[in-house]
């Protein structure tokens, strides 16, 4: 299998994540001021890439959607912010995995675990721009930072 | 009954495992779950099991190391274990099977390729019995 450049390989693991775990497809993909699109009460997962580099990937929920999208992945509704928090952690767990098997394939590689926060407008990130992956109901904001 | 330990320490990631294995037809099954590899050292000295599902990025004991505790143990080596992650490639893959496992599925997992796993070993099991 060929490896993919980084943006298709992200591309890629959206699509496929999304698709086989909340049952929604990718429409389209904008690079947007990240204090634009998402505030207040959102949330944020953060996962590094250890190995063959070091960077870090930053995944932006909404909130109205958080909840929805976790009970979609488990096929049941949810009763508390620990399943909430850990169905967020877990997807973006899976979407970085499928990243970087997207981006590399020849050599192992290994990531951190997620690390879940808040998000406010007051958040400090180390970037202004985030890809933003909008779906049927919702979208998902994906920066990946190197360290 | 045939049992199976699932271990990840993620629930939503157990709940998602264990719910395939249920659709694919192994609805009797019993499920005990671990969230780290020491854990699920404690169960399988505790009791028998019949097959092991492990993520491989976990806090305390990560999956490759239970793999090898598992492999290298005369009373647990018997197991097939499957490796369920989302840090498959081709590379993982490939050492993963040097380190005997059953087999390695990439999350999220795709219901005929835990289909066709939990045939095979069926299928090994009850060749085993039959010997």
């Amino acid at each position: 299998m060929k490896n993919l450049n980084l943006l298709d390989a992200l591309d890629k693991a959206m699509a496929e994540t999304a698709e086989q775990l909340f049952f929604q497809e990718l429409s389209e993909m904008h690079k947007e001021n990240v204090n634009d699109v998402f505030g207040n009460g959102d949330f944020l997962v953060e996962v590094n890439i250890v190995e063959p580099f070091k960077a870090r990937l930053y995944f932006l929920y909404e909130q109205k959607f958080a909840e929805q999208m976790v009970t979609e992945m488990l096929g049941e509704v949810i009763d508390s912010h620990k399943q909430l928090i850990d169905g967020l952690k877990e997807l973006s767990n899976t979407i970085a995995g499928k990243f970087m098997a997207n981006y590399i394939q020849d050599q192992q590689f290994r990531i951190g675990l997620p690390n879940f926060k808040s998000f406010s407008g007051k958040t400090k990130l180390p970037f202004e721009q985030i890809c933003n992956y909008y779906f049927d109901e919702t979208k998902i904001g994906v920066a990946l930072q190197p360290e | 009954m045939f049992k199976i330990l699932i271990v990840d320490d993620s629930a939503t990631a157990r709940k998602l495992i264990k719910k395939s294995i249920e659709i694919c037809g192994l609805t009797d099954g019993q499920f005990l779950e671990a969230s780290n590899g020491n854990q699920a050292l404690e169960i399988l000295h505790q009791q028998m099991v019949d097959l092991v599902f492990t993520d491989l990025n976990m806090p305390e004991m990560d999956g490759t190391s239970l793999l090898k505790r598992i492999k290298a143990s005369p009373k647990l080596n018997y197991l097939p274990v499957v490796v369920i992650t989302s840090l498959k490639n081709q590379a993982a893959e490939k050492l993963l099977i040097a380190e005997h496992a059953f087999a390695v599925l990439a999350k999220p997992l795709k219901l005929p390729e835990v289909h066709q796993v939990l045939q095979q070993v069926m299928k090994s099991a009850l060749q085993e019995e039959l010997l």
